[in-house]
């Protein structure tokens, strides 16, 4: 049966489904567009929101079209934050919504960072080699860019590029093997 | 926006350095590709610096995968690797013919005329035994070839071996010897065993060789001090 078909249905199930897959892309979403405003993880729910009141009007009748519906609406959901902010306007906060949903999505992404970062602790110290850590320790931990660490291991930077996207591959890899984390 | 675009674009978009139109593309690639959104989060999480990564040292151990950047030196290493074998062969194998052809040379039979070990095969035979007379071996040949093959006549066979060794067909040399020792052809056939001898041994067939001039030295033959000087030359030579 098609998730689309289950959330009709009401399918508590498949609620907690696509709120575990889609919530972390929101917080992501927002996190990076609306950086050092404070209250935007209120906004995840009401992406959810006006999702689950978007179905019950049949605005989406395809799987296939979730994710890019939902992004519409968390696209949109930005803008009115900057909008009403600019306006001086209260945000609406929670229990104001249309549809209610008894769900704890700032919990949820902080399990779901914690259990990711141990999945990455874990690639790293067991599956990577020394000169792979010391990449993505200079890359990311020192914020050096690519010509810097090429530099500090006397490789080229394609080298660093290329060992770089392979730890990567290897981190991602072991995410999607995780359902705790991910739903795919 | 394709996966590699998108995983080009990552550090870009973690540090907020795309453009409005890039960043929405990338952002909706993200909510629909789990495979992309899992390696984004991978870099926000390692960006968040909540992930500790302690490495070894700053000074990388050899890594074998570093030798697919050198492909292209080892794959002309190689090339001229196999070059210089293949050159080295060819000149040990050159030499070693050198030798063969060295130990091996031999005085073409002389035709006689009036030799009486078998009937002279009509005016072409006359013709070609002129040339080969006069050393020209090759016209020798040439004529002898164009004797019709029904012919069982053991000197033109005799001498059509001789002419396809002296010009080093040696296969075809070996082939019409062949006929005169199966014929066991008493005029030809001392003469046929070794001239087939030599034929082996410069087709590189040294022991089918040797195995010829054995019998040949076993024979109550004038050829057989020759065979066994011959033996000799190739055991200690070869």
């Amino acid at each position: 049966m098609k998730l689309i078909d289950r959330l009709m249905a009401d399918d508590v199930k498949a609620q907690r489904e696509l709120i575990k897959k889609f919530n972390s892309r929101i917080f992501m979403y927002f996190r990076l567009r609306i950086k050092g405003e404070e209250g935007y993880e209120d906004l995840v729910q009401e992406v959810f929101t006006s999702f689950f009141a978007a179905i019950k009007k049949n605005k989406v009748t395809e799987d296939q079209f979730i994710a890019p519906f939902i992004f519409g609406i968390a696209r949109r959901v930005m803008y009115n934050f900057f909008y009403k902010k600019k306006r001086n306007e209260n945000i609406q906060k929670k229990g104001e919504a249309e549809f209610e949903i008894s769900y704890d999505f700032e919990e949820d992404e902080r399990l779901s960072n914690e259990k990711m970062n141990e999945i990455i602790r874990e690639v790293i110290d067991e599956k990577l080699a020394d000169v792979d850590k010391i990449i993505l320790k200079e890359f990311y931990l020192k914020e050096n860019d690519v010509g810097e660490v090429a530099e500090l291991i006397g490789k080229s930077r394609h080298y660093v590029s290329v060992r770089k996207e392979r730890a990567l591959k290897k981190i991602k890899n072991e995410i999607l093997k995780d359902k705790d984390v991910y739903i795919i | 926006m394709t996966c590699k675009e998108f995983a080009s674009l990552t550090d870009s978009y973690l540090y907020g350095k795309l453009s409005e139109e890039k960043q929405e593309a990338f952002e909706l690639h993200y909510f629909g590709c789990d495979g992309c959104f899992a390696r984004l989060k991978a870099a926000e999480r390692l960006h968040s610096k909540e992930v500790p990564i302690v490495a070894a040292s700053k000074t990388p151990a050899f890594e074998w995968s570093e030798l697919w950047k050198w492909k292209p030196l080892l794959a002309a290493a190689a090339a001229l690797l196999v070059v210089v074998l293949l050159s080295t062969f060819v000149i040990q194998h050159s030499r070693h013919m050198k030798l063969i052809y060295d130990i091996s040379t031999f005085p073409p039979p002389v035709y006689m005329k009036s030799e009486v070990r078998a009937p002279e095969y009509g005016e072409a035979f006359t013709e070609a035994m002129q040339y080969y007379s006069q050393g020209d071996y090759t016209r020798a040949l040439e004529i002898l070839k164009q004797i019709p093959p029904p012919s069982r006549n053991p000197q033109v066979i005799f001498f059509k071996g001789v002419c396809f060794l002296l010009a080093d067909e040696l296969k075809h040399a070996v082939t019409e010897l062949d006929i005169i020792i199966e014929d066991m052809n008493a005029s030809y056939y001392d003469e046929a065993i070794y001239y087939k001898a030599i034929a082996l041994l410069r087709m590189n067939k040294k022991d089918k060789a040797l195995e010829q001039l054995k019998h040949l030295a076993g024979m109550f033959s004038p050829y057989a001090p020759i065979a066994k000087e011959l033996m000799e030359k190739v055991n200690n030579t070869l």
